[in-house]
């Protein structure tokens, strides 16, 4: 789904040509996997990993950071976890960049008063301790808008965050908020009105369980016209993940490369 | 200084060697040694160059052997290069 949208991808580990050659034949990568052995790219970069001591297999890795970078060679967006049993899925990317969530994801529609919002996670299935994105779009009848920030405290800033356990930490990012002079109040305040969308990321926890699980979150906002101000709101939305189960492909390609060549593991 | 080694790498060392024992010969790995381990592995996180700035240039074989560069890399909307630990263990 990356190249759908004009975008390469390619992967640099300090791995030699021939366990990447393995490797991509065994789970069929269709993108260059690039050989840095002596890490000597990775340490252009300023990412080698230095808390790994010389003679452990580890020493050469990098911290793992994906790069999305323009035509011209330039970073335009950097994705990192600072984890190493985590990762940003392609799709959390994809719907960042592109605002396009995979075809299977869960799409759940919520209503309320003069506001509809669609939520939808970026993937229908995701590895624990991937970062998945999660979009909501917002749209309002004419003559309501809800609030962005900043905002005095006795008004509810527009917002969607999940409470599901499995997620360990999130983000959400609405665009500006347009400046609204209150006839009522006497106030200037930031609001959205009309259509707009926003887009969040979410990282899951590792490990987990494998198979269906339910990420559960609400959505908050204030809705208001010219002349009546309803109470804030609080809708609840559930959404569906698959949990892959987690592969630990490098210890089967082993296994399996071994006994062709008739040696124990 | 982002490929400097730190001062305390020999004890990092003795928890990453621990570590790799216990889950080479398939037991369970205590819940503070986890952690311990991946304290001592994210430590120092570096991140390379920001957004705005230019990577540095680099040549580098595939997996099928063919010398690759950040031109011959990049799609009409760009890259998306991902730096991994191993596609070995």
């Amino acid at each position: 789904m990356i190249e759908r949208q004009g975008l390469r991808i390619a992967a640099i580990s300090y791995d030699s040509q021939e366990v990447l050659q393995n490797f991509a034949l065994k789970y069929q990568i269709g993108f260059p996997l690039l050989s840095d052995r002596d890490s000597a790219v990775i340490r252009s970069f300023g990412i080698l990993n230095t808390n790994i001591a010389a003679g452990l297999r580890a020493h050469g890795v990098p911290h793992p950071v994906e790069y999305l970078i323009a035509e011209d060679g330039k970073v335009v967006r950097k994705y990192f976890v600072p984890n190493y049993q985590h990762r940003v899925t392609a799709s959390a990317v994809v719907l960042r960049e592109f605002g396009v969530a995979s075809d299977d994801a869960q799409v759940v529609t919520l209503r309320s008063g003069a506001l509809t919002v669609e939520v939808g996670l970026s993937s229908a299935k995701a590895f624990a301790g991937q970062e998945l994105g999660f979009f909501a779009k917002f749209n309002l009848e004419a003559g309501w808008h809800v609030y962005g920030a900043p905002l005095p405290e006795a008004y509810t800033t527009t917002s969607v965050s999940f409470d599901s356990p499995q997620i360990v930490r999130q983000f959400f990012d609405l665009p500006s908020a347009v400046p609204l002079a209150d006839g009522v109040l006497k106030e200037t305040l930031p609001v959205y009105v009309g259509s707009f969308r926003g887009v969040g990321s979410l990282l899951l926890r590792f490990p987990l369980d494998e198979g269906e699980t339910i990420l559960s979150g609400h959505v908050r906002f204030q809705q208001c016209s010219e002349t009546i101000c309803e109470a804030p709101e609080a809708l609840p939305f559930k959404l569906r993940l698959k949990l892959e189960p987690f592969m630990d492909a490098t210890r089967s390609m082993k296994v399996r490369a071994s006994q062709s060549q008739g040696e124990s593991a | 200084m982002a490929n400097d080694i730190p001062e305390d790498i020999a004890e990092k060392a003795a928890i990453m060697r621990e570590f790799g024992r216990l889950r080479a010969a398939g037991e369970p790995v205590p819940t503070e040694l986890q952690a311990k381990h991946v304290n001592a592995t994210n430590d120092r996180y570096a991140t390379g160059p920001e957004p705005g700035e230019r990577i540095p240039d680099f040549s580098l074989p595939d997996q099928e052997g063919r010398q690759r560069s950040v031109a011959n890399l990049t799609g009409p909307n760009g890259l998306l290069l991902v730096f991994h630990r191993s596609a070995d263990w």
